[in-house]
């Protein structure tokens, strides 16, 4: 027995096949180069299984006979430890840019240093003081006195809204991070889903166990796009874990919670859920960290730290220290001195900040200041010398007003440089990871061009093949026996 | 390391961006002037400026008020030689109609001019400064010698000025510590001397103004001396007060300038050599993302 005359043009004919997937591939390559989350992909060439003609007789024969090349499976080619290094990063980022953002939008409502922002306000108003204590009778400088005194109450009123607006904004923005990051888990899961049935399709399984020895189709491009929304949920939330089982479905743990498994599908975060993991200190990175971050400690009244606890306490000092010096004094007619700033809105949330107000009847009635010492004419200005000494003394937690507003500042400063410097720093590490995604996973147009040269060369020999089979055929069928003619 | 056309255009577009925000924070600093232009840029910079500038502004303040008492002092003081000139021509005049010499017309005639005289010390103590009576202590509004009495009028309480840190100083003289003798309320006052003098010269008692009115004028005489003494003094402390504030403004106001002004030169030099950087980034990334294995391919 002797191997088929037309085994070569079979061969050469799986050759061609083979040469045209592997250019198939390299044209999906091309054409996705610049789509988001692709990873390329090649064709695995094998030689096909060869012919072992084992004859009858026991006739010897030189061995296997090759049979030409087939496609293996189509790989895409990734580095999972990498995906998973870079995710951690990109979520640490991704807190950090949104922390970055709050602590600058802080800084640009309460601006300094400026010639128009709270210090200068503070500052004014003491001035102010100077002024109608060099001269108690003037009304224009009680007038402008009324006047300073209401603009330090307005800046402190626009700096507090300000603060509060940002911060119900951000409610906003968490809100919205909490649907997107539903949203993306519900298509993880139904991903998960395809992939799954994919891979269990003609797959191989363990009789014993019923586990997948060796997967069905691989669903490349599929996985891509999961990995894609994971990467997504990572900038959202930090991931703690992703597992895969043998079917390749993913289970996702975010923020410790378990919110896709193959079995029960996605189950979406709630925003009491996430307060929960953020206060036990399980959310760490991601957006969402950021805005919690800002939302219930840099923004929030109820915590002492926060930049707008520290404003209202600033504010809360100023009324009571400049109230209980008001009301030592006398007015120009002589009778004691009433409220300066008036705060008689209910306490608690809105803070002292957004409450404090010029006492309207002081604005309106300007001689009602009391700048004068009880008992003294209109020329004192002991009560107005007193009220300029308060601005040395340690009124607001231990430190004077403006020493008080300079620490806020620099605080403020101080953590937003270094926030910033750590964003910067966080940038070159996501940066270089990502590098290392692109180097392996990235398509490079020069090396997909090579390799179209390549399969078009075997593809065109192939052919050549095919015609010189063509040729001899011919020359069989149709020279044979022709001798002579 | 693989490299690929995506890592190349990304690094391309990073370096520019990196290279474009430098140059733009320096553009800033030359534009405005300023190294700090938040506090983030540097918040030990720029705590320390906001204190600096604090303290520039407080001197200011302090410069306004002591140029405000000094004003206030100058009047007192314009009161007080006016009045002390007249009680020099009183003397004169006591001196005069203690000499035995003259009749009772005369005395008369002296007396007389003592009323010209009582009015115009009486202008001269009710003196003012911007509006405002500076003898009466507190009671600025109203005169400390109201016509017809002849006693004081204002209050005990003194008017102190913030002219530095923490340091107060008196500003006003009230009236009896200038024209009373002894120096109290209680004392008795130019105007009420005056008046004595105007009665005696009337009556002809010449024991009493040869005597208690020359003695009494001489007291009133020390008296004032002692009070414009007190104010010199205070305007001398006021005059060296300031200048030491001139000189301390002026060193604030160099520490402010090094911590917050930017240096023109050294800011000038990073901008350009930003500037070229900017350029020649851009000029390769031109010139790197361009090509690739097609451009070369049949």
């Amino acid at each position: 027995m002797g191997v088929s005359t037309f085994n070569g043009i079979n061969i050469a004919l799986r050759g061609l096949l083979a040469q045209q997937r592997a250019l198939d591939v390299t044209t999906h390559n091309i054409a996705n180069a610049s789509t988001e989350g692709y990873t390329r992909q090649e064709a695995l060439l094998q030689a096909a299984d060869p012919i072992s003609n084992v004859s009858l007789w026991g006739m010897v024969f030189p061995g296997q006979l090759g049979q030409g090349v087939t496609v293996d499976s189509y790989r895409r080619i990734r580095d999972v430890f990498n995906d998973v290094q870079l995710r951690g990063a990109a979520s640490e980022q991704a807190s950090l840019d949104v922390r970055y953002r709050e602590l600058h939008a802080i800084s640009l409502a309460m601006p300094e240093p400026s010639d128009y922002g709270l210090r200068s306000q503070l500052q004014r108003f003491f001035e102010s003081w100077h002024e109608v204590a060099n001269a108690p009778e003037s009304l224009a400088a009680r007038h402008a006195l009324a006047q300073s005194g209401q603009s330090l109450a307005t800046t402190f009123n626009h700096t507090a809204r300000v603060l509060a607006d940002m911060r119900v904004n951000d409610d906003a923005e968490i809100t919205a991070g909490i649907g997107e990051m539903n949203a993306i888990l519900a298509g993880v899961a139904e991903l998960n889903t395809q992939i799954g049935q994919l891979v269990l399709a003609g797959a191989e399984l363990d009789p014993a166990t019923l586990q997948i020895v060796r997967p069905g189709q691989a669903p490349n491009d599929l996985l891509d796009r999961r990995d894609l929304l994971l990467d997504k949920l990572a900038e959202i939330a930090d991931i703690t874990s992703v597992t895969y089982d043998d079917q390749n479905r993913a289970t996702v743990v975010v923020a410790g919670l378990t919110v896709v498994t193959p079995a029960a599908g996605a189950t979406p975060v709630t925003r009491a859920q996430l307060d929960a993991q953020f206060a036990s200190a399980t959310l760490t990175g991601g957006q969402l960290h950021g805005l919690l971050e800002a939302h219930g400690n840099m923004l929030n009244e109820a915590n002492p730290a926060s930049y707008i606890s520290q404003l209202n306490l600033l504010a809360q000092s100023l009324h009571d220290a400049v109230n209980a010096q008001h009301a030592l004094g006398i007015d120009l007619s002589g009778t004691a001195g009433g409220v300066f700033f008036d705060m008689s809105a209910p306490a608690g949330p809105p803070g002292a900040a957004t409450r404090l107000r010029m006492s309207a009847a002081l604005l309106a009635t300007p001689n009602l200041i009391a700048a004068g010492g009880a008992g003294q004419g209109p020329g004192s200005a002991t009560n107005a010398n007193a009220m300029i000494a308060l601005q040395d003394a340690l009124t607001t937690g231990g430190a004077t007003f403006r020493n008080y507003y300079n620490g806020l500042q620099s605080g403020l400063g101080a953590t937003t440089q270094s926030t910033q410097r750590s964003l910067e720093a966080q940038g070159i590490i996501v940066g270089g990871l990502a590098d290392r995604r692109s180097s392996t996973s990235d398509v490079s147009l020069d090396e997909e061009m090579t390799s179209m040269i390549r399969f078009q060369h075997a593809y065109a020999a192939a052919s050549r093949i095919l015609s010189a089979m063509d040729e001899n055929l011919d020359r069989l069928i149709n020279g044979t026996g022709r001798v002579g003619l | 390391m693989r490299t690929t056309n995506n890592v190349i255009s990304s690094h391309v577009l990073h370096d520019l961006q990196t290279v474009a925000e430098r140059l733009a924070r320096t553009q800033r600093k030359l534009s405005t002037g300023r190294e700090i232009g938040q506090v983030e840029d540097d918040p030990v910079g720029a705590g320390r400026a906001m204190f600096l500038r604090g303290q520039l502004e407080d001197l200011r303040q302090f410069d306004r008020n002591i140029d405000e008492a000094q004003g206030w002092m100058a009047a007192s003081e314009l009161s007080m030689s006016a009045v002390q000139d007249m009680m020099k021509r009183a003397k004169e005049l006591v001196v005069q109609a203690a000499n035995g010499t003259i009749d009772q017309s005369g005395l008369n005639n002296i007396a007389a001019e003592i009323t010209q005289l009582i009015g115009a010390a009486r202008q001269a103590m009710n003196g003012t400064f911007a509006g405002r009576y500076v003898f009466s202590g507190t009671a600025t509004l109203a005169q400390p010698y109201p016509p017809p009495g002849l006693a004081y009028a204002g209050d005990a309480n003194t008017m102190l000025r913030v002219v530095g840190q923490g340091e107060l100083i008196d500003v006003n003289i009230r009236g009896y510590e200038a024209f009373s003798v002894p120096p109290t309320a209680a004392g008795q006052t130019v105007l009420e001397l005056l008046e004595q003098i105007r009665a005696d010269l009337v009556a002809g008692n010449r024991a009493a103004i040869g005597g208690a009115d020359l003695q009494g004028i001489d007291a009133m005489v020390d008296g004032l001396s002692s009070a414009r003494a007190l104010v010199g003094a205070r305007i001398n402390r006021l005059d060296t007060q300031q200048s030491t504030l001139k000189d301390l403004a002026l060193n604030v106001e160099d520490l402010l300038s090094k911590t917050e002004d930017a240096d023109m030169a050294k800011t000038m030099i990073d901008y350009s050599m930003q500037q070229s950087i900017y350029e020649s980034a851009l000029q390769s990334g031109a010139r790197v993302m361009q090509p690739s294995l097609l451009d070369f391919l049949r």
